[in-house]
């Protein structure tokens, strides 16, 4: 069965940090360590905007994790599909529903901030269905959780350089997932 | 020593944890790390010269004498403030190839901002920088 629901909230921060900070690929394992302690990329093709990774986790001492394709959409739209559970012996969710998620940031002008609307798609069999909300519940919390890790790290870099100023991330040493689509949108603003 | 060119508040050595990444507020704005080791103290801003995170929420590495940033992992040396490595290159390594906008061979020249300070019986006195 299929099940779809979107969040919509607000990010106080310019579109163009906010898109830096998802594509600012080097914090995922550091500022989010609580959530992943590892990322492989197992596949990419050159100067295509897919990329296949396995992220992974420690639970109970266990190490599990999930493989998954993410795909960029510039300028401010990101997918991820295909999850697949990994190893696939240690027993998962994602052996029983399959998720999909779209992700699209939007400029709120007026405001100087960033619309964030995430689109959740679950399949999942008919006896998980009773428990699709609190499936939903459980993606919303990891999702608020980590994008209020990056706000903290948005607005410590605000204090300390400015609203909106993206020059650490334009250097030209400083890697960023997809830097050239990045520069091509948001590398002229200031 | 002239106090005009220090902050008022001092650090007391007393205080301070050895071999542990000490958090302290001077007030006026400036928030530094103080590490105590058998050989010297260190006194370092708490802004990551990459990206201005917490270097006081870092990891500090005894044996190598070395400071890890928890927002992107960069390492520097706690004695020189060198840059020391970036383990990203390897995390990243297979999508770090060279693009019109990222020059993978460019060594970044991030060091952390050491202050220089002055003992005075059992109180540290931070010198005053013009800009941190």
């Amino acid at each position: 069965m299929n099940y779809k629901f979107s969040l919509t909230y607000e990010l106080d921060a310019p579109i163009e940090i906010a898109v830096a900070a998802y594509l600012d690929s080097e914090h995922y394992i550091f500022l989010h360590k609580d959530y992943t302690d590892k990322y492989e990329v197992l596949h990419h093709e050159p100067h295509s905007r897919v990329i296949t990774v396995r992220q992974t986790w420690k639970l109970f001492g266990v190490s599990m994790g999930q493989v998954y394709t993410c795909e960029y959409v510039p300028p401010a739209q990101f997918k991820n599909y295909h999850v697949k559970p990994s190893p696939w012996y240690i027993p998962s969710i994602h052996h029983l529903i399959s998720v999909s998620t779209d992700l699209k940031y939007l400029p709120n002008p007026e405001k100087n901030t960033t619309i964030s609307i995430l689109d959740v798609e679950v399949e999942m069999p008919f006896w998980i269905y009773p428990f699709r909300y609190l499936i939903q519940k459980a993606i919303k919390k990891l999702k608020v959780e980590k994008d209020a890790e990056d706000m903290d790290m948005i607005y410590r870099r605000e204090k300390l350089f400015g609203r909106g100023n993206n020059a650490g991330y334009l250097m030209e040493h400083q890697f960023m997932l997809y830097k050239d689509d990045y520069v091509k949108y948001y590398g002229s603003l200031k | 020593m002239d106090k005009n060119n220090f902050y008022s508040k001092p650090i007391h050595i007393t205080q301070l944890k050895p071999e542990f990444v000490n958090l302290v507020d001077l007030e006026e704005e400036l928030q530094v790390v103080v590490i105590k080791k058998a050989d010297g103290i260190s006194v370092i801003a708490d802004v990551c010269p990459h990206m201005g995170g917490y270097l006081s929420q870092g990891k500090y590495c005894t044996k190598s004498s070395t400071l890890q940033c928890p927002w992107h992992g960069y390492i520097f040396n706690v004695d020189t403030g060198g840059f020391i490595e970036n383990p990203n290159e390897i995390i990243w390594g297979n999508l770090r190839y060279p693009t019109e906008h990222f020059k993978p061979k460019t060594t970044p020249k991030y060091k952390l901002n050491k202050l220089e300070y002055e003992i005075d019986q059992d109180k540290i006195y931070i010198r005053r920088q013009s800009k941190i």
